[in-house]
């Protein structure tokens, strides 16, 4: 009898501790939203410096000598910003070319970059080399990734500019043939 | 004997009834009060819950992107909680990533503003802010028995900020752009 009563009792509290646990079960505890993140395309280039570049061949200080076989400048640097899309552009380019003017006869106008120098950051590009600067696009730095050089003149790539005498065509040279060139740099990939 | 015990319970049990339902002099009720245990929990934005943070391109070449704007504080964490001192003194809110990733070179933070709104109680602490990820981040801590309001301006305001990972910028890739969707839980025993 004792077993009976007591079977009912477990039965009548089991059944109620059932209806409490189940009257506070939490419907909504948890909450969830959406946050869309969204990267933009970026290729930025820029040549920082003192406005005009002036290079001068030097004539001989006595008869009988050459010019001065080359003058160089190195006062202008190269500033860029690029974002890549790893499927579409993995990563870019900077070239080179004259757009508009020419090279005086005789001579060679030539430009390289030097390694990336400043305060920016990620994956920056690297020097092609030494470019003679036709109205060809010519490659200057490659194997740009993300990554931005810092602005101004002592962050990025610093750029030689140099004129030298072409000796083979000594003879073009002519005084009345300063020219002034212009030259565009195009983020490509 | 089984029979007779139930019968003197049952006769016993009727004149109790009996007595009770004569006596009506005074009048004897018992009123019982249940509280429900409480741990509901909502996010409420201005429109749809969800957010974008968009990066905005640099506007000058050497710049890094710019995250600035690629912030959002629209969202409103609203909570009502009722906590049993003997079950669990008090509770927090965790958030996590559930599905997505923050893109490359990224990372996500976001923090819980104090307090505000026209709700009663203890309310929870916010934590400082919290970088996202698959596991669970503790967003506002020691909740007791309180309700926030409901609805924007009720409640801890969400905070969501995109940062630099340390030397990733490489990583970044504007394919990479992305959907993340965060889960929120409020502790419940």
């Amino acid at each position: 009898m004792i077993r009976i009563v007591s079977l009912v009792i477990l039965f009548f509290l089991s059944t109620f501790i059932k209806v409490s646990a189940q009257s506070v079960s939490p419907e909504n505890n948890t909450a969830d939203h959406t946050v869309a993140i969204q990267i933009p395309e970026v290729s930025l280039v820029n040549v920082t410096g003192n406005s005009v570049l002036q290079l001068s061949l030097v004539g001989p200080v006595e008869a009988g000598r050459p010019i001065l076989n080359q003058v160089s400048d190195s006062s202008f640097w190269l500033n860029y910003s690029f974002i890549k899309g790893s499927s579409s552009r993995p990563s870019t380019n900077i070239y080179v070319r004259i757009a508009d003017g020419s090279v005086p006869p005789g001579t060679l106008l030539s430009v390289s970059a030097k390694p990336y120098a400043g305060n920016g950051n990620g994956s920056l590009g690297i020097p092609s080399g030494n470019v003679t600067l036709t109205n060809i696009e010519q490659k200057l730095v490659q194997d740009i990734e993300s990554s931005y050089t810092g602005v101004g003149v002592g962050n990025g790539h610093q750029m030689v500019y140099s004129l030298k005498v072409n000796q083979s065509q000594y003879q073009q040279l002519d005084f009345q043939s300063s020219q002034q060139v212009r030259l565009v740099y195009t983020i490509s990939d | 004997m089984f029979k007779s015990k139930i019968l003197i319970l049952s006769f016993f049990l009727l004149t109790v009834l009996f007595a009770q339902a004569q006596e009506d002099e005074t009048a004897n009720g018992t009123v019982s009060i249940a509280i429900p245990e409480v741990a509901i929990m909502d996010i409420e934005g201005p429109g749809s819950q969800s957010i974008s943070l968009v990066v905005e391109a640099p506007s000058e070449a050497g710049l890094m992107l710019d995250l600035t704007a690629a912030a959002d504080s629209s969202l409103w964490l609203n909570y009502s909680s009722v906590r049993s001192q003997a079950l669990e003194a008090n509770r927090s809110i965790y958030a996590r990533i559930v599905s997505g990733s923050v893109p490359s070179g990224l990372r996500m933070r976001v923090t819980a503003g104090a307090y505000t709104g026209s709700g009663d109680g203890t309310h929870g602490i916010a934590t400082n802010g919290k970088i996202l990820n698959g596991n669970d981040r503790r967003i506002v801590r020691n909740i007791r028995t309180c309700y926030t309001g409901d609805g924007v301006g009720n409640g801890h305001r969400l905070v969501y900020t995109l940062e630099y990972r340390n030397n990733q910028y490489n990583r970044i890739d504007f394919d990479d752009s992305n959907t993340v969707s965060v889960l929120y839980t409020i502790t419940d025993n």
